[in-house]
C-alpha cells in the first residue's frame, strides 16, 4: 500500500473520505428534531417572564387607599 | 434556500473571498435560526452532514453510532446557536460543530470502554515506523479492501492519535482548524500527527496490509 507522500502523510487516509456517505434521511431527521417543541431547562423556566393582570375598579382603589391611610394613622398614634 | 454540499468541509481550493463569503452566509443563516426560523438550519445540516458523519464514523467504526452522533451534534448545535460566537473566525460554525461531534464520539468511546473489553493498544512507535518501506508489491487486495484494512487499523489507534489523523489526513483540515476543534496547542497536534502516522504504519505493516 502506498502510504507515503511527500509531506509524510498517509495518502490512503484521504481516500477513506469517499468510502462513507451519510444516510440519505439524516437532514430530514435532524430537521424533524429541531422543529419539535423543546421543554425548557429549570433555569430557563425560572427566568421566563410572565404577565400579571390585576383588574380593579376605582371604588376598590379608593377603599384600599382609605384603609391604608387609616392603618398608617393608627400605627402612628400607637407608636406615640 | 439551497446551498450545494461541498465535497470537503474546508475546501483548500476555495479562495479567501469564497471562504469568507460562505462564512458570512452561515452567520446570516445562524442569525435567522436564532430569530426563530428553523428552516434556515437546513442548508447548514445539508452542507456539513458528510463531514460530521464521516468524522464520527472514523472515530467509532460503527455507522449506526455515527448516525446518532452526527444527528445529535446538529441538534446540540441548534439548541446552543444563541451562544455561538463566530467572532469573524474562518470556518467558525463547522469547527464548532466538529468539536461537538468529536466530544460526543469520545463520550461513546468512554462508555464502550467501561462496558466492553479494551482493545489491544500495544502499539509501538519506534523509529522503524518512520522509515516505512512498502512491502511486496504483489498486493492483490482491491483498493476497497485496503482502505477497509486501513480504516480498521485506524480504529486500533488510541483516541488522541486517531482524532488528529482523522481531522488532518482523512479530512484534510489545517492545524489551525484542528486547534479550534480539539483546543490543543499546534505543537501538541503536530507531535500527535507524527506519532499517530507512525503507529498507523506499524499497525498496517503488522496486519500485513500491502
Amino acid at each position: 500500500m502506498n502510504v507515503e507522500s511527500p509531506n509524510n502523510r498517509i495518502s490512503e487516509l484521504a481516500r477513506l473520505r469517499d468510502d462513507v456517505s451519510p444516510p440519505p434521511d439524516l437532514v430530514a431527521r435532524v430537521m424533524t428534531r429541531v422543529s419539535e417543541p423543546r421543554f425548557p431547562s429549570l433555569w430557563q423556566w425560572l427566568n421566563r417572564p410572565f404577565l400579571i393582570e390585576i383588574r380593579i375598579s376605582p371604588i376598590v382603589i379608593i377603599g384600599l387607599a382609605l384603609a391604608l391611610g387609616t392603618a398608617f394613622v393608627y400605627v402612628g398614634a400607637t407608636i406615640k | 434556500m439551497a446551498i450545494a454540499e461541498i465535497p470537503r468541509a474546508f475546501d483548500p481550493g476555495l479562495g479567501q473571498t469564497e471562504g469568507s463569503r460562505r462564512d458570512e452566509e452561515e452567520i446570516r443563516l445562524i442569525a435567522r435560526c436564532v430569530a426563530g426560523d428553523v428552516e434556515a438550519f437546513r442548508p447548514l445540516v445539508h452542507r456539513y452532514q458528510r463531514l460530521a458523519f464521516s468524522v464520527a464514523f472514523r472515530m467509532l467504526g460503527s455507522k449506526a453510532d455515527a448516525e446518532d452522533i452526527a444527528q445529535q451534534a446538529f441538534v446540540d448545535a441548534f439548541n446552543a446557536l444563541d451562544r455561538f460566537r463566530g467572532e469573524g473566525r474562518a470556518h467558525a460554525f463547522s469547527t464548532w460543530l466538529l468539536r461537538i461531534a468529536v466530544n460526543r464520539s469520545k463520550d461513546v468511546l468512554k462508555s464502550r470502554r467501561r462496558t466492553e473489553e479494551p482493545l489491544n493498544r500495544e502499539v509501538h512507535s519506534g523509529e522503524a515506523a518512520f522509515a516505512y518501506d512498502p512491502p511486496t508489491p504483489e498486493a492483490n487486495a482491491s483498493h476497497g479492501e485496503r482502505r477497509a484494512h486501513l480504516g480498521a487499523a485506524l480504529l486500533k489507534l488510541p483516541t488522541k492519535y486517531r482524532e488528529v489523523l482523522i481531522l488532518r489526513d482523512a479530512e484534510d483540515l489545517s492545524y489551525e482548524e484542528i486547534r479550534g476543534i480539539l483546543r490543543l496547542p499546534i505543537t501538541t497536534l503536530k507531535i500527535r500527527v507524527v506519532r499517530g502516522r507512525a503507529m498507523l504504519r506499524e499497525l498496517v505493516e503488522r496486519c500485513g496490509v500491502t
